[in-house]
């Protein structure tokens, strides 16, 4: 262990402990069965340089010892380095160590939780350890992305692969009344704004958004150049695709259609952006009509919900319209025009973004904090 | 053929080799493959984001039909195909409410005539869009000659025509045609419309406040208006940024909500759309007196809509029996005394 790495739990000598989705998994089983447990969340994050003194590691160790025997209690380590104990009400030595815990680090005694009543503060603890670091903040004044950046980072894309900023994640569908979870497909994104970042860092992409689309449009082509490739148009299966109308109309997008075949294109869901159908209603019904002719299914990809509200999903002939889980989507409500069945809830990686989306009647659910 | 890929924008090999060939020397070896009862359905040349859409329907037809979609370098697209693709390409036009003009010609019967139309398109630019530029040109563009000004009248049965607002409009044919190349790419255009919508409202001695309409851009730094309460014609597109109405009202804009159309009403929630927008403008086509955009329209108070783009006496005729007050378009202007009349420039 090295005296200037990061407190992770394995540098402190825990032995294996669970991933944040494992534990948000079993937090969302046990409000669904409604099931009591105790939850011993430990914040070292924070504190973390203070913990790299080998003598707190002992001490830190010997408080979560009696914890890791088998059947007494499952410790989860978060990305942030915080700790999560999880076992069934009154449990002695999760007590214990608590109090140990308490007296140990004084500057963030361990919070006691109780489940299913307060599995939003569970939830929003794991929010906060998984929450991204803040992005780089564009320069004052928000400084677009210039049309000449634009043309050198179109001469070098050419070739570059996308796979590092290529995110795929199940969309599970999840009952409320606490049945099997069910992975349906896997959607396959490009992190645009990871890319944008390191692609021109410091230029705003949303100061300049029909250079954001073309740009776009070049990266959507690159990736669709990628998956029609045979070997990779055969692995792709139930997927979801999120595309530009831009990238519809491609050379690239033809090829892919070519090497799916029927029964690719069957289980391929290809993701529109709203946006599009606003700035251009006619390309976007004729993109529905031939992929829908094609035999995809389609999702509107709405950014809120007031756009979701102008667009209903029986006026553009889509599936699903997949809307990303804020907290003013919570204030507004889903729209009425939007029947519940028909939405995809991401970004439910936010605390309670499940309890709303099953209180608003939805079912299918992505983000991080999933799997399949 | 792959004619859609933005110039500057890597074409694959094939695509280079496709494009260097002579449209005309392609056509003919494809007309030498075909087999009788085949037809070509030409569809004139059109807007690039037009252009798109009818690009797609026509690949869609031509599927069914083993057809062919060629584009001609004048931007005419062509779908070649057994002679039911050509009728399913209508049929999808209608479907999504495109209208566009086309000739078809009988294969191989009328191929003579196919090859001499393809033998007299301009040859194609295969200059590169000179993008790095595009910044730098946009500042340098003389405003004047991409603007138009245009008045809204209101109209009403019983009272004398009367200037309601004053509008400048950024022509976009006008301005794809000052760009050159990139002018050819619907979303590099969308961004030049931004710049110079920006620049505008920067300009010294703009007319402002209530009375006048003004340009805006769809997303980005929203400038300041010229004065508070000036009309800022957004682009619908820009409704799906959340903040936006909040950042309008913050720099002092009333919205009017601009692309409304009889496509965009088949596609819309006419109720939704936002209701701090006091006006609404709405392009006029025939195709909006069809039962879907009428219907759709019954949602909306007549009182926001300015019918734009009325070209004769039935836009004219059609707004007023829907209740709606503001007209513009060639048919309105004309209605002015000649000394209000504010030349289309």
């Amino acid at each position: 262990m090295s005296a200037l790495g990061p407190a992770t739990p394995e540098a402190v000598g825990l032995p294996r402990a669970e991933d944040a989705a494992a534990l948000a998994a079993l937090v969302r089983e046990t409000v669904a069965a409604g099931l009591e447990r105790e939850a011993l969340h430990l914040r070292l994050g924070p504190l973390a340089p203070w913990l790299r003194r080998a003598h707190h590691h002992r001490l830190l160790r010997e408080a979560l010892a009696p914890l890791e025997r088998p059947h007494r209690a499952r410790v989860f380590a978060l990305p942030n380095g915080d700790l999560v104990a999880l076992a069934p009400p009154g449990n002695a030595h999760l007590r214990a160590a608590a109090e140990t815990l308490g007296a140990l680090l004084p500057e963030a005694p361990p919070a006691l939780l109780r489940l299913p009543r307060q599995a939003a503060a569970l939830l929003a603890a794991l929010e906060a350890a998984l929450a991204p670091a803040p992005a780089p903040e564009p320069p004052a004044g928000g400084a677009g992305a210039g049309a000449a950046d634009l043309a050198a980072l179109e001469r070098t894309l050419g070739t570059a692969s996308l796979a590092a900023f290529l995110r795929c994640r199940p969309v599970l569908h999840l009952p409320p009344e606490g049945g099997v979870s069910e992975p349906r497909w896997t959607e396959w994104r490009l992190a645009l704004p990871e890319l944008w970042a390191a692609l021109l860092p410091g230029l705003d992409p949303a100061a300049s958004p029909g250079l954001a689309r073309r740009l776009r449009g070049v990266l959507d082509r690159r990736l669709l150049a990628e998956l029609a490739r045979p070997e990779e148009a055969r692995r792709l299966g139930a997927a979801g695709l999120s595309l530009g109308l831009a990238a519809i109309a491609s050379p690239e997008f033809r090829r892919l259609d070519a090497a799916l075949g029927r029964e690719g294109r069957a289980a391929l869901r290809l993701g529109l952006p709203a946006a599009e159908a606003l700035a251009d209603p006619e390309g976007f019904l004729a993109a529905a009509a031939l992929c829908r002719g094609r035999g995809y299914r389609l999702v509107l990809e709405a950014e809120g919900p007031a756009v979701a509200a102008l667009l209903a999903p029986e006026r553009l002939g889509v599936e699903a319209v997949r809307l990303p889980f804020s907290p003013a989507l919570a204030a507004a409500g889903l729209p009425p025009s939007l029947p519940p069945g028909r939405v995809v809830l991401a970004g439910v990686d936010r605390a309670g973004g499940i309890g709303w989306g099953w209180e608003a009647g939805i079912t299918l659910f992505e983000g991080r904090l999933l799997r399949g | 053929m792959t004619v859609t890929l933005p110039p500057a924008a890597l074409p694959p090999a094939a695509w280079r080799r496709d494009a260097a060939a002579p449209f005309a020397a392609r056509l003919r070896r494809l007309l030498a493959g075909g087999g009788a009862g085949q037809a070509a359905l030409r569809l004139a040349p059109a807007a690039p984001r037009r252009r798109r859409a009818l690009r797609l329907l026509l690949e869609e037809a031509a599927r069914e039909g083993r057809g062919e979609v060629l584009e001609a370098p004048g931007g005419a697209l062509l779908l070649l195909g057994e002679a039911g693709a050509a009728a399913r390409a209508r049929a999808l036009l209608d479907e999504v409410g495109l209208d566009a003009a086309g000739a078809l010609w009988r294969l191989p019967e009328e191929a003579p005539a196919l090859l001499a139309w393809a033998e007299a398109a301009p040859p194609p630019d295969l200059a590169a869009a000179p993008l790095a530029g595009l910044d730098a040109a946009l500042q340098r563009l003389p405003l004047p000659r991409l603007l138009r000004r245009r008045a809204v009248l209101r109209l009403g049965p019983g009272r004398p025509p009367r200037v309601a607002l004053r509008r400048l409009v950024l022509s976009r044919a006008a301005l794809a045609a000052a760009l050159g190349s990139p002018g050819e790419d619907p979303d590099l255009l969308d961004h030049a419309a931004d710049t110079l919508a920006r620049r505008l409202a920067a300009a010294p001695s703009l007319p402002a406040g209530p009375g006048t309409l003004l340009p805006l851009p769809r997303g980005g730094t929203v400038p300041p208006a010229p004065a508070e309460g000036t009309l800022g014609a957004l682009p619908l597109e820009a409704l799906a940024a959340p903040d936006m109405p909040a950042r309008l009202a913050a720099a002092g804009w009333t919205p009017a909500i601009e692309g409304l159309d009889a496509v965009a009403l088949r596609l819309l929630s006419p109720a939704a759309l936002p209701e701090g927008a006091p006006l609404l403008l709405l392009r006029w086509s025939p195709a909006l007196a069809d039962r879907g955009p009428v219907q759709a329209l019954r949602a909306l108070d007549p009182g926001r809509l300015v019918l734009l783009g009325c070209g004769g006496a039935e836009a004219i005729a059609w707004g007023l029996a829907r209740g709606i007050g503001l007209f513009a378009g060639p048919a309105v202007e004309a209605l002015l005394p000649p000394g209000e009349a504010e030349g289309a420039a």
